[in-house]
């Protein structure tokens, strides 16, 4: 895993020299390659010299801020990766994160553990959506195809059901309420009851019940998780 | 209509006291001056320095010494007599610049006579109470700036410390990472603290609910005990969430801070493998919302306490936290016109929320 993240190029933008430092030291010793900027015009440039993966952004600074850099970033169709690090905690404040585009948001003081998961998963997801395809064991799902194949054997899913193990798969370990996998997949105006999530689930367990790398599990009064089987 | 009009009729019946007090007290006044010019007249007609007789009187040499009399003893009778009304205004005054230079124990008393009548102790009872007030207040300031000082001050102490015994080195390697582990613990304790400190002032400065929407009460109880997810893990502790779906019509913001402190309460304080059972339900009307979890009991005295800000049942602090969480959530609760019960036995907590449906 280090020598894969050795490859991987973090840009830490932040304006304060002991925080850069931090997030250099941090990140370096994870194995990724650092790049640093002050502020979000530095940022840019230092983004024209070097391929970068992924940016931890401050949103305090002065000349270009966090927001305004994201803006740029996303009008100009740069599907970069964005770690949002501010000391502002405000729902308003997460929330202008989300609107201008960035992709999750930490607070400040740094949990450095805390960040290096996310780091972690936005890179995983990144890569998810770029090549579509998700990889758990042996078992490959193919967006494109909505296919799910593992060696010798390969089954096509209705949309629903192929979303709906996509991203229950994304995040393996995480729990979802079904209201919460109803919104995202079948989206909050619709007029289906969470039911037809249970319906849904039902039926994945039944196709895929002798495959070893997965397992949806229930959690009672919660909702549903998927783990990796080792 | 009518409970003003009565208010006023009440009103008006006191001020009628003052005002006959007033009147009756410048009325002697007057019989008084009147008694002494005619008592003076008479011992100078007695004398002979003034004579009626039948001579046409020198009316306008009696007017004069009328008059001067009058004023003159008017003038010296207000200055001795004027002090009994003036005595209470003074003391009022007196007393109220006490207080506001900080002596709080200030309290007013008047004499047996003067308490007598209803305005005066009318005037005392609203002044003492208006110092019971400020006492209060006062005791409660600053018992929040000492334990806020000592929840601040306490870290800062820890954190400074070992920085500086690490600095100083000759120190095994077993020191020095308990050393920083410490160190590592109480910056984090510190700044979990000022998040909600600030949350706390958000939500205490406000009077009146805002951003007030209907919506799914159940679903929000399920992402918040999926936001702590890590920590009941963790404990390996078994969630029991046990409700139909109910809706609630509220500030979704503030509620789900108010769900948060609770079930995190519940968690913290749940001994490993143990049991945290979260319950909805209806009851006359209103919507109750409880929040159980097995562990020790808080002391029935200190069940009220649990409430106030930085209070913490552990005094020697040793828990996690900073005892900020119950403030926030009786806070909100009251916002929402509703009420939080506390209800602890030997192995199980419950804290229920009822709101009006």
């Amino acid at each position: 895993m280090r020598g894969e993240q050795g490859m991987v190029r973090i840009l830490a933008v932040d304006d304060d020299k002991n925080t850069r430092k931090l997030l250099r030291a941090v990140l370096e010793n994870e194995g990724y390659q650092v790049t640093t900027a002050v502020n979000g015009a530095d940022a840019l440039e230092k983004m024209e010299q070097a391929h970068v993966d992924l940016v931890v952004l401050d949103i305090m600074m002065p000349g270009m801020d966090g927001y305004e850099f994201t803006k740029t970033l996303r009008e100009g169709q740069n599907d970069l990766p964005i770690l949002m690090v501010s000391a502002k905690q405000m729902r308003e404040d997460r929330r202008q994160g989300f609107i201008v585009g960035t992709d999750d948001y930490i607070t400040k003081p740094i949990d450095v553990e805390e960040m290096l998961l996310r780091i972690k998963a936005l890179l995983r997801r990144s890569r998810i959506v770029s090549e579509k395809r998700l990889t758990v064991g042996d078992t490959v799902l193919d967006w494109d195809s909505m296919t799910v194949s593992r060696p010798g054997e390969t089954v096509e899913l209705p949309r629903k059901e192929f979303l709906l193990l996509y991203k229950l798969l994304s995040y393996p370990g995480k729990i979802f309420t079904r209201i919460q996998l109803m919104d995202e997949i079948w989206g909050k105006d619709s007029d289906t009851g969470w039911e037809t999530v249970t319906v849904h689930v039902g039926r994945l367990r039944k196709k895929f019940e002798t495959w070893q790398a997965f397992e949806i599990q229930s959690v009672r009064g919660l909702g549903y998780k998927a783990v990796k089987r080792e | 209509m009518t409970f003003g009009k009565r208010k006023s009729r009440q009103d008006r019946q006191k001020r009628l006291a003052l005002n006959l007090l007033f009147t009756a007290v410048i009325f002697c006044y007057f019989v008084l001056t009147m008694l002494i010019v005619a008592a003076v007249a008479f011992i100078l007609v007695r004398q002979g320095i003034l004579t009626i007789g039948p001579a046409r009187p020198d009316t306008g040499r009696l007017l004069l010494y009328i008059a001067v009399t009058s004023i003159l003893l008017g003038g010296i009778l207000s200055w001795v007599v004027g002090a009994i009304p003036l005595r209470p205004v003074n003391q009022v005054i007196s007393a109220m610049n006490r207080l506001a230079d900080g002596e709080f124990r200030t309290r007013l008393e008047f004499g047996k006579w003067l308490s007598r009548h209803p305005t005066m102790r009318e005037l005392k009872e609203s002044f003492n109470k208006m110092a019971d007030e400020l006492e209060n207040t006062e005791v409660l300031r600053s018992d929040f700036i000492n334990n806020f000082s000592h929840e601040f001050k306490t870290p800062i102490v820890s954190i400074a410390g070992f920085a500086s015994l690490l600095k100083r080195g000759n120190l095994t390697e077993d020191q020095k990472r308990e050393y920083v582990d410490v160190i590592e613990e109480e910056s984090l304790r510190l700044s979990a603290m000022a998040t909600n400190v600030l949350n706390l002032s958000r939500v205490e400065n406000q009077t009146i609910l805002r951003d007030v929407t209907e919506f799914d009460l159940s679903e929000q109880i399920r992402s918040c005990v999926l936001l702590l997810e890590s920590k009941w893990t963790k404990k390996n502790l078994d969630m029991i969430l046990d409700f139909e779906e109910y809706t609630v019509k509220g500030s979704e913001e503030l509620l789900k801070e108010a769900w948060i402190n609770l079930i995190d309460n519940a968690v913290k304080f749940s001994p490993e493998y143990g049991e945290v059972r979260i319950g909805i339900g209806q009851r006359e009307g209103l919507l109750s919302v409880a929040v159980s979890n097995a562990g020790s009991m808080i002391p029935q005295d200190k069940e009220q306490r649990i409430f106030q800000k930085f209070y913490q049942a552990d005094e020697s602090h040793a828990t996690e936290g900073n005892g900020i969480g119950l403030a926030i959530v009786k806070k909100v609760v009251e916002l929402h016109k509703g009420q939080i019960l506390v209800d602890s036995e030997e192995n199980k907590t419950t804290f229920t929320v009822l709101l009006p449906a």
